[in-house]
């Protein structure tokens, strides 16, 4: 897909909110950038997924970033309570049970999303086709009824 | 042998037994034909059998047997119902039942007459009378006798040698039956004035008391002179001799009469029928032969006008020239040679100029059909030479009132020929109303014109209950039924109709009413069945006819006809129509309801209950019903059909609704683990 289709697809607004995001992003960086650094490594899978997903409302990515909040928080509370320092930022990202959590957390998160339309599409489907099965006999009795001659 | 045969009620008191099968009863519950014992004589010229009585034993009754194709006179056995009149052979009982030689025949039950014909046919055993005699055995009791006929509204028109009886001198003759053939049928033209004689046998209607005075006069004459006048003519001949002589001269010629039944014959025998004694005034010989009727002779022109062969020599033999031979006639009256001959020759201007007139109104009528134009002009011109002449249509004449007799005597629309399409063509031209018009005064022709209509219109009526068999059997109500699919059964009344079709039902037809029987049932019914018996006309047309569409007709038509005897059962009858029912069930809309009519009629049809097949097709609550379900069930199959098809349609919607709301409960439970998460760290 070309940019410029691809530009084409973007909700309307979302290029400034993508400039706004970078700019906070950009300024977080240089604030805390050990926080940034230990969030960027834990919350890489959801980066990829955000971008990656082409879903109005990115209900993957919102999901999988829920998730692995969720996974990050522990390792934040850690870094922030040890003087918020690069090199425990590093320590942590290194931590591989840390980034193990955080990861499998939204990869969790990520196959709740493909699962859950799955598993509930085939709950309605089913009811359907049950409906669906019971009208077929009744319409069938009321042909045989009223509209076969003999 | 002994045959019983069907009972047909005359009086009011037998009418009042209900229907009978044919061949299990008698006549009027009481008389039995003895085929085997047969009279030769004593019918008049009509086979005549001995009957026995089983109700009072009389060993005096004979039945006399109607002529096939032809029907019984049933004014006159109406009107005689329970009349006693001495002198005469009056009907006891009429009905049909076997006939001599295999199927069914119609019989007039009578009394035997006393004694032998005065002459029997083929015979000239004929001896002079003394004139003492033939007023007291002949003229006394039979103008007593036609006179009591003549209060009944009755005519005898049977009055011949060969049906007059007699014992022995000093017993009174006894006039014969003449009640199962049509009037005047048997007689031939020494009997009948001119104007009856011209008529076919079969046309010359009732008639008038005055026509059997004629006939008695002729008998008195033939008696007194001990044979039989003008023997060696034929028919057209003695026509001929008595319009040019009179039929007092023409028929005395050189017979020697006494005084007294000269002159008592020569009022009977005068030419216009109000000129002739009435019957009452004939029972006083005395007073009779007073009785003197001025009749101006009619004038006689110098030389004679030739049409084709026969002379003219007065306006009646020219109107009866004319009606003889139209072919001649039609140009002569056309270019007014008659009017000059009448105004020159003959002396009559009136008359002329009302042919004259005639002629011109040939011109002046838009009649489309130049051949019709000619046939009106003779009509109207015979009935102005001669106001007693009938009607002259072709080479047809006849009375209106004789119109029944001879349609019967024709056939009707299954044996069509050139006769049956002359009644055809007087009914469609009001031929009577012209006749009546020109005759002036001797009748009704607003009346006439009434009566052509009401035929016109059951000739008009489409398919099978219309036509000239309808018409025949309106007019003839004692004809039986000619359908050949009655196999010999001789069905006059409505009630024999349904045993003789249940006889004669085979497995393998489908339709049991043709045309001649739809015909005889709609005259019968008069046209209350009509409507059934059009569809029977009609071939079924797939397209638009429901299934069983006649099938149906049949069966409401049987019906009905069942629904008269409700007594009977007709289980061929049934049989047939339970095809053609089972047909029919498809117009009902429920399968369910179909199978259980269905089983239903299988049931009524083993019962041979036509009736309760009826009801059960015809069943309008019922039938309402399932219209109404039918609608209702309709619609149900369509809002379900749009249901399953609405389910289909929204396939991708629930899929997408399927994946957003699992996504949806992936991000709620991402939120809880975040809220817990965050909880969990800040107590810990």
């Amino acid at each position: 897909m070309s940019r410029a289709a691809r530009k084409q697809q973007m909700p309307r607004g979302r290029g400034a909110s993508l400039w706004l995001l970078g700019l906070v992003c950009g300024v977080v960086l240089l604030a805390a950038t050990p926080s940034a650094l230990l969030a960027g490594v834990l919350l890489l899978p959801t980066l990829m997924v955000w971008m990656s997903d082409r879903q109005p409302g990115l209900p993957t990515a919102r999901a999988v970033l829920l998730f692995g909040l969720a996974a990050s928080c522990q390792p934040l509370d850690l870094l922030w309570r040890a003087g918020h320092r690069i090199e425990d930022a590093v320590v942590l990202v290194t931590d591989l049970r840390t980034l193990a959590i955080a990861w499998s957390a939204q990869a969790g998160g990520w196959m709740l999303t493909q699962l859950l339309p799955l598993l509930i599409g085939f709950y309605v489907e089913t009811q359907a086709s049950l409906t669906a099965q019971r009208l077929q006999k009744r319409l069938e009795n009321l042909q045989e009824e009223w509209i076969n001659p003999q | 042998m002994a045959v019983h045969i069907a009972p047909e009620p005359m009086a009011a008191a037998q009418s009042q037994q209900g229907p009978q099968h044919s061949s299990d009863h008698l006549i009027g519950a009481a008389y039995e034909v003895e085929l085997n014992q047969k009279l030769p004589l004593a019918g008049g010229g009509l086979p005549a059998f001995a009957v026995r009585d089983h109700r009072q034993r009389r060993s005096d009754l004979m039945a006399v047997q109607v002529a096939p194709g032809t029907s019984a006179r049933s004014v006159a056995l109406n009107a005689l119902a329970g009349i006693k009149i001495d002198h005469m052979l009056l009907p006891l009982a009429h009905g049909s039942g076997a006939a001599p030689g295999g199927g069914q025949a119609y019989y007039v039950i009578t009394t035997q007459p006393q004694g032998t014909p005065l002459l029997a046919v083929g015979t000239d055993s004929l001896r002079p009378w003394s004139e003492r005699d033939l007023l007291n055995d002949v003229l006394r009791p039979a103008a007593i006798a036609l006179d009591r006929l003549a209060n009944c509204g009755v005519t005898h028109r049977a009055i011949r040698l060969s049906n007059l009886f007699h014992a022995r001198s000093g017993q009174p003759i006894t006039l014969g039956c003449a009640w199962a053939a049509a009037p005047a049928s048997l007689q031939s033209a020494l009997f009948e004035p001119p104007y009856a004689a011209m008529c076919h046998p079969a046309g010359r209607g009732d008639g008038t008391i005055a026509d059997d005075v004629y006939a008695l006069g002729v008998l008195l004459m033939t008696l007194a002179a001990g044979r039989v006048p003008l023997a060696n003519l034929d028919n057209e001949a003695i026509i001929r001799l008595k319009l040019e002589r009179g039929s007092y001269a023409a028929l005395v010629g050189d017979i020697r009469l006494p005084p007294i039944i000269a002159e008592l014959t020569r009022g009977m025998l005068a030419e216009d029928p109000e000129h002739r004694p009435p019957p009452l005034l004939l029972a006083d010989p005395i007073m009779a032969r007073a009785r003197r009727v001025a009749a101006r002779p009619p004038q006689r022109a110098q030389r004679p006008l030739e049409i084709g062969a026969l002379p003219a020599w007065d306006s009646r033999m020219l109107g009866y020239a004319i009606a003889r031979a139209p072919e001649h006639g039609v140009p002569m009256l056309r270019s007014l040679t008659m009017e000059n001959w009448l105004r020159r020759t003959l002396g009559d201007p009136g008359l002329a100029s009302r042919i004259e007139e005639v002629v011109r109104s040939r011109v002046v009528d838009h009649v489309a059909d130049p051949t019709t134009a000619d046939l009106v002009l003779v009509a109207r011109a015979v009935a102005i030479l001669d106001p007693l002449a009938p009607l002259v249509w072709g080479d047809v004449a006849l009375f209106p009132d004789g119109i029944g007799s001879l349609l019967a005597h024709v056939g009707s629309d299954s044996t069509r020929n050139a006769l049956s399409e002359v009644i055809e063509a007087v009914i469609q031209s009001e031929a009577f109303g012209i006749w009546g018009e020109a005759r002036s005064g001797r009748c009704e022709p607003a009346e006439l014109r009434l009566d052509t209509r009401l035929h016109r219109l059951l000739l008009r009526i489409p398919g099978w209950s219309g036509g000239l068999a309808r018409l025949c059997y309106t007019l003839n109500p004692l004809l039986a039924c000619r359908s050949p699919l009655l196999g010999g059964d001789c069905v006059v009344r409505m009630h024999d109709l349904l045993p003789a079709l249940e006889r004669q039902t085979v497995a393998s037809v489908d339709f049991i009413i043709d045309r001649e029987i739809a015909a005889f049932i709609s005259a019968r019914f008069n046209g209350r069945m009509d409507a059934d018996l059009v569809i029977l006309a009609q071939n079924e047309d797939p397209d638009i006819d429901p299934p069983g569409h006649r099938g149906l007709a049949q069966l409401r038509v049987l019906g009905r006809l069942a629904s008269t005897n409700q007594a009977e059962t007709w289980p061929r009858l049934a049989a047939l129509a339970l095809r053609s029912a089972k047909l029919a069930l498809a117009q009902w809309r429920s399968r369910k309801l179909r199978t259980m009519r269905e089983q239903a009629l299988v049931a009524a049809a083993g019962h041979g209950a036509l009736v309760a097949m009826l009801t059960m097709l015809e069943d309008p609550h019922a039938r309402e019903v399932d219209g109404r379900a039918a609608l209702s069930g309709m619609e149900d199959i369509r809002a379900i059909a749009g249901e399953i098809s609405w389910l289909a349609e929204q396939r991708p919607v629930r899929a997408q609704a399927a994946r957003n709301t699992g996504q949806e409960i992936a991000a709620a439970l991402g939120v809880v683990a975040l809220a817990a998460s965050a909880v969990m760290t800040a107590l810990l």
